[in-house]
């Protein structure tokens, strides 16, 4: 749907709007919020979109959420989460409900695999919306400056798992977020999140045409390819968000990031926090739909 | 007083030094090229050479003695690929062993060397900033290969050099008024083949800019590997509105396909492969150009693009 927004500029009327009226188009590139930082956000995009990540938050999912009080209000922090849906919105809705909670004062980064970064299209609007590449130099970078970062470590493991094992995480990948956490001092604040599995029953993925599109895995959902792009609609299932206690890792010295036992420790604890919020959520749901 | 030796006087940045350079006092610049330099100055003078002769170290080396030179600066590299591998190769990785070679031979000990930020590689893994510290990936490309072996050469000469004051500029992308340097020529292409679907933030150096980091360069002590790039990045698809120019949007293979059978008919700057800079992230960190050299672009992208 965003994707149809930005695909056919057509050059040739804003060239001829350029040779008439150049001061329109230039005057509109000065203001404060047609800046893009490094990792290709941008804050007009960002707000041009808001309309229908709120309507997709409030009204089509009907977020839930819960603990918000647990992520800091500011300062640096690692939000790790469940992942879910082949398109992850996971990671929009969790800064949403952040920023919610704290408008205009949280900034937060929802990490991507590169995968999806890469898609065409959907990868660039992710980027504009604030979305940056899973990657250690990168999520270092934002937290030494005192972002936030929402984290996926089932990573590609997470988004592609059939829907019979929906809601039961996968491994947590080299505990990466852990050491980055010790490295940087940032608390890590556990997160669940369910109905997201809803958004896109994945019933198989198909090997042929990934290799031919180049992507890691090739969705097959009761939708799509069935019905062609319209299947990569969203379900509107009822969507849950719950924030666990903080885990301080500042009382750990640094080169603690290099003992495997701790992170592997540490790391297991928090994927054992998140299933047990995930369990949590499922059994208080009556229906996937109304919630 | 400086007394410069500079190859390369007919690049972008070689001319638009020279015209700056002009008739300025404390700088005496002796060019080294085929051909005469296109700006005369009391302070410019000019000796013939001819860097694929096998000899040219020992006539470079004569010069640099008779005119008492202590700084040089060699801006006579290929920064695209030639048709002809072979050229590009003899310039940029044995030319530059030469002009090393005539510095150590007269004791010439500060050494300026143009290289390029391409030397990073184009990588899906690539951070969002590339450091100077970062390491360079080639990834099998001869052209970028040869970059990278001429840039060991200028660190090595720093290394066995006692004293030696080496700078190695990387140069991301550069445009400006009258400047044909790839980047440039791309954006100003009539039809700009862009791969669909990707559109990531770059940043482009105005030639001014480029030009005050490399006068930088000749002042300051040892400065080492410095990224030249610049600000406020911006999508690929502004830039090719703020230049005027056709973005047509083709599938990645497509586009990749269009840039190399019109580089071989030589309507296109560069060879296909060049669009994986224009698709995974690729922009420079440019803190130390900012610490170390003192240039804070005057230009931003926009505005570079704009001014070109």
């Amino acid at each position: 749907m965003a994707q149809k927004k930005r695909t056919p500029r057509t050059p040739r009327t804003r060239k001829t709007q350029h040779a008439t009226t150049t001061a329109k188009p230039s005057s509109s590139r000065r203001q404060p919020l047609a800046y893009y930082d490094e990792f290709g956000f941008n804050p007009m995009k960002a707000e041009e979109l808001r309309n229908l990540i709120e309507f997709l938050y409030h009204r089509w999912w009907r977020v839930k959420t819960e603990g918000v009080q647990h992520v800091p209000s500011r300062g640096r922090v690692i939000i790790v989460a469940n992942h879910a849906g082949f398109i992850p919105f996971d990671g929009l809705v969790i800064k949403h409900a952040v920023e919610e909670a704290y408008p205009g004062e949280r900034p937060l980064r929802p990490l991507i695999e590169n995968p999806i970064y890469y898609l065409p299209f959907i990868g660039t609007i992710f980027q504009r919306l604030g979305c940056v590449r899973a990657d250690q130099e990168n999520a270092e970078r934002l937290l030494n400056s005192d972002f936030g970062i929402i984290v996926f470590p089932e990573g590609i493991k997470g988004i592609s798992k059939p829907y019979k094992e929906r809601y039961n995480l996968q491994r947590f990948g080299r505990g990466g977020f852990v050491r980055l956490a010790i490295k940087t001092r940032s608390p890590i604040v556990p997160a669940a999140i369910v109905g997201s599995e809803e958004t896109y029953p994945l019933l198989r993925t198909l090997k042929l045409p990934a290799r031919v599109l180049n992507l890691p895995f090739f969705p097959v959902t009761p939708f799509f390819p069935l019905f062609g792009l319209a299947g990569l609609l969203p379900l509107p299932s009822r969507w849950f968000v719950q924030f666990g206690e903080p885990v301080d890792t500042s009382r750990y010295p640094q080169n603690a990031a290099e003992d495997d036992i701790l992170v592997n420790e540490l790391t297991e604890r928090v994927r054992s926090t998140i299933q047990k919020m995930v369990y949590h959520l499922l059994s208080q749901r009556r229906s996937v739909w109304f919630g | 007083m400086i007394v410069l030796a500079l190859t390369g006087t007919r690049t972008d940045l070689g001319r638009v030094f020279l015209q700056r350079a002009a008739g300025k006092r404390g700088i005496r610049i002796v060019t080294l090229d085929a051909l005469p330099p296109q700006v005369e100055a009391r302070n410019i003078s000019f000796c013939k050479i001819d860097l694929l002769d096998p000899a040219v170290h020992f006539t470079v080396g004569d010069i640099l003695k008779k005119e008492k030179c202590n700084a040089f600066a060699h801006l006579a590299v290929f920064n695209t690929p030639t048709k002809d591998p072979d050229i590009s190769h003899e310039i940029n990785v044995i030319g530059t062993m030469k002009m090393l070679h005539a510095c150590r031979m007269t004791g010439v000990k500060k050494f300026i060397y143009k290289s390029t930020a391409l030397v990073y590689g184009a990588h899906p893994s690539n951070p969002a900033l590339l450091k100077e510290t970062h390491p360079c990936r080639p990834s099998g490309h001869s052209f970028i290969e040869d970059k990278q072996e001429a840039e060991k050469m200028v660190l090595n000469f720093g290394e066995k050099v006692r004293d030696a004051d080496i700078t190695i500029l990387r140069a991301g992308f550069i445009t400006g008024k009258s400047v044909s340097t790839f980047f440039s020529r791309y954006i100003h292409m009539k039809a700009v083949p862009v791969a669909a679907g990707y559109n990531p933030v770059i940043q482009v150096l105005h030639i001014a800019d480029a030009v005050r980091a490399f006068e930088a360069s000749i002042s300051k002590k040892n400065p080492g590997i410095v990224n030249i790039a610049g600000d406020s990045p911006v999508p690929l698809l502004s830039l090719t509105r703020a230049a005027r120019s056709v973005p047509v949007l083709m599938p990645r293979p497509g586009a990749h396909l269009a840039l190399d059978s019109l580089w071989r008919l030589g309507a296109a700057p560069f060879p296909g492969y060049f669009l994986d800079y224009l698709i995974f992230p690729f922009l420079l960190d440019n803190t130390k150009m900012k610490k170390v050299l003192g240039v804070v672009p005057k230009y931003s992208t926009l505005e570079a693009v704009r001014a070109s």
